[in-house]
């Protein structure tokens, strides 16, 4: 990647971020971060199942709908029926069931991925179908995800057990709601977690080869067969985690919640480069940052135009995004 | 017995046959070489040999294991090693991190194969850190056939070596070759330099059409005037 390729994209950003810090709200930027952050741990999952599988997974915004729901019935009906309900902790609004809710959450939407891998797309890709039809059906896992969410959960919105808590202030009237600390920092932990998975684990390793040359994989003698159970191990993980996180900060959750979050999560993408897993951690955080920003001036409503004007202007200058390479 | 034989192979894409029936044997120790103009099916057989394309008939041994369509896992775990024609390196990754794939697949002791590989190819050693995109055509050559060579294969496949480069770059590629057979390391070389490839060869087969036209030792196919007319350009 060339610095000066990103250069204009980077002042532009940094003038826009500047101007917020001294006319608008501050507060906003902080409440974007963490926005990107969420955001990031499904436009991580969505990169690494397009560089390995090639082609663009439209039911990760609803396994993150999905994985909120099953934190939220892991909260309220497995731990609060053996009596398991915890108090707060410190200065958040949640406790320790939410907290360990979380790994449970990633390890059985994993397995959900995995299943739903061996029994759509595994048979797809052994009937060498193209990329867009695989495409397409994704789409329709992710209509259903939403059914099975809209029948096991109902279509009013669930909320989380919370307390109400205090902000934190800062100078420049910055108020930070402490939850948005501790998520933030998960956020950031298991993307590092992740980096350090691909940098260096050894399937890990093998994901990045495949990723970068599929063919060259097979005859180098690696089992892609794992390495794509591994691909949706870390990719239904992430988003497990991220649709439970997303619930808590916004204090409820909505079959609808995944779906909606899925254009800026692809736009995070597309923005850091398809692929690219550093690009979408980079991209969510502009996406997010930028959409929160919007809100001083816009309609929240127009939050997702905002991404997607981000994204279109990026593939104007650089089709590659920050991150991809020249092909 | 030969340690590859190569048995009335039938194979092509889909409904499109592109291989009729070919032979080939591979001694050990030799470095055999595979010739024909474009289209005869060249890298189709080392496809199929390495399994990533199908045979729809016919029978691969290697030493006394029938690897017919076994999976390239298989094939690699045979301790048969591949080096495609084109994209034969992992661009994105460092080169440290080429030569250790091999090392991860196969469970072998990396730093003390990386060692011996680095003698043998020392240009290597001061790019290490460097992704293996940043690399020349000729450079990244080498990186492909130390990444084949690391796992200490009891055979060498390669695709068309000198395809891309320059003159010199391919002749310094066909020492290596020669130098990596010398070595012990059995070779099977599918080539379109043929003058070349034959002058080095032990044995050769030349295919057209995808079956097998004439066999011979390397230096007898260079002064054959059929191979002369039909796939060297009407002259040796």
């Amino acid at each position: 990647m060339s610095i000066k390729n990103i250069d204009y994209f980077w002042i532009i950003f940094i003038v826009v971020l500047s101007g917020l810090i001294i006319f608008g709200q501050p507060s906003l930027l902080i409440n974007g971060l963490l926005l990107g952050f969420i955001y990031s741990l499904g436009a991580i999952g969505l990169t690494l199942v397009f560089g390995i599988l090639r082609f663009g997974n439209f039911s990760q915004g609803d396994l993150m709908t999905l994985g909120g729901y099953i934190s939220l019935s892991i909260v309220t009906v497995i731990f609060a029926g053996i009596g398991f309900t915890g108090s707060a902790l410190g200065p958040f609004t949640f406790g320790l069931p939410i907290i360990l809710a979380i790994p449970l959450t990633m390890i059985l939407t994993s397995i959900i991925v995995v299943a739903l891998d061996q029994l759509i797309y595994k048979r797809l890709r052994t009937r060498q179908a193209s990329t867009m039809l695989i495409s397409i059906a994704s789409l329709g896992v992710a209509i259903m995800i939403r059914g099975l969410v809209q029948f096991l959960w109902g279509n009013e919105p669930e909320y989380f057990p919370r307390e109400s808590k205090q902000f934190y202030m800062l100078p420049l009237d910055i108020r930070i709601p402490p939850d948005n600390i501790i998520l933030g920092l998960m956020a950031v932990l298991m993307t590092l977690g992740v980096y350090l998975f691909l940098k260096y684990n050894k399937y890990g390793k093998f994901m990045r080869a495949t990723a970068n040359n599929p063919n060259l994989s097979l005859s180098t003698g690696i089992n892609t067969s794992i390495v794509i159970i591994w691909t949706w191990i870390i990719s239904g993980s992430l988003a497990a985690a991220g649709g439970t996180m997303l619930a808590v900060s916004q204090a409820q959750i909505l079959p609808m919640t995944g779906w909606k979050i899925l254009l800026p999560i692809f736009a995070s993408v597309i923005l850091g480069g398809i692929g690219k897993p550093i690009g979408a951690l980079v991209g969510a955080i502009i996406i997010g940052i930028s959409m929160e920003a919007s809100t001083a001036w816009l309609n929240p409503t127009y939050k997702p135009a905002v991404a997607f004007t981000i994204m279109i202007a990026m593939l104007l200058v650089k089709p590659n995004g920050l991150f991809g390479e020249k092909d | 017995m030969a340690l590859l034989d190569v048995q009335n192979i039938i194979a092509g894409y889909g409904e499109t046959e592109i291989l009729h029936s070919v032979s080939i044997q591979v001694n050990e120790g030799n470095l055999v070489a595979i010739i024909g103009p474009n289209g005869s099916g060249k890298s189709t057989l080392l496809k199929v040999i390495v399994g990533l394309l199908e045979a729809k008939n016919g029978n691969i041994k290697f030493m006394s294991d029938n690897i017919t369509n076994s999976s390239p896992q298989k094939i690699v775990e045979f301790g048969i090693s591949y080096v495609p024609q084109a994209d034969n390196v992992f661009t994105n990754m460092t080169i440290r991190e080429n030569l250790e794939i091999p090392s991860l697949v196969l469970k072998f002791n990396f730093k003390k194969r990386l060692e011996e590989i680095l003698d043998l190819f020392p240009i290597l050693d001061t790019k290490m850190n460097s992704k293996a995109g940043t690399l020349s055509g000729g450079q990244r050559q080498t990186l492909a056939f130390a990444k084949a060579l690391i796992s200490k294969p009891s055979l060498m496949i390669l695709d068309e070596p000198s395809a891309g480069l320059s003159p010199i770059m391919a002749d310094s590629t066909f020492e290596t070759i020669e130098s990596i057979n010398k070595s012990g390391v059995t070779i099977l070389i599918v080539e379109q330099n043929a003058k070349k490839i034959l002058s080095i060869a032990d044995r050769g087969y030349v295919l057209a059409t995808g079956e097998n036209k004439i066999d011979d030792t390397g230096l007898n196919l260079l002064t054959n005037p059929d191979v002369g007319m039909l796939y060297l350009g009407g002259s040796n």
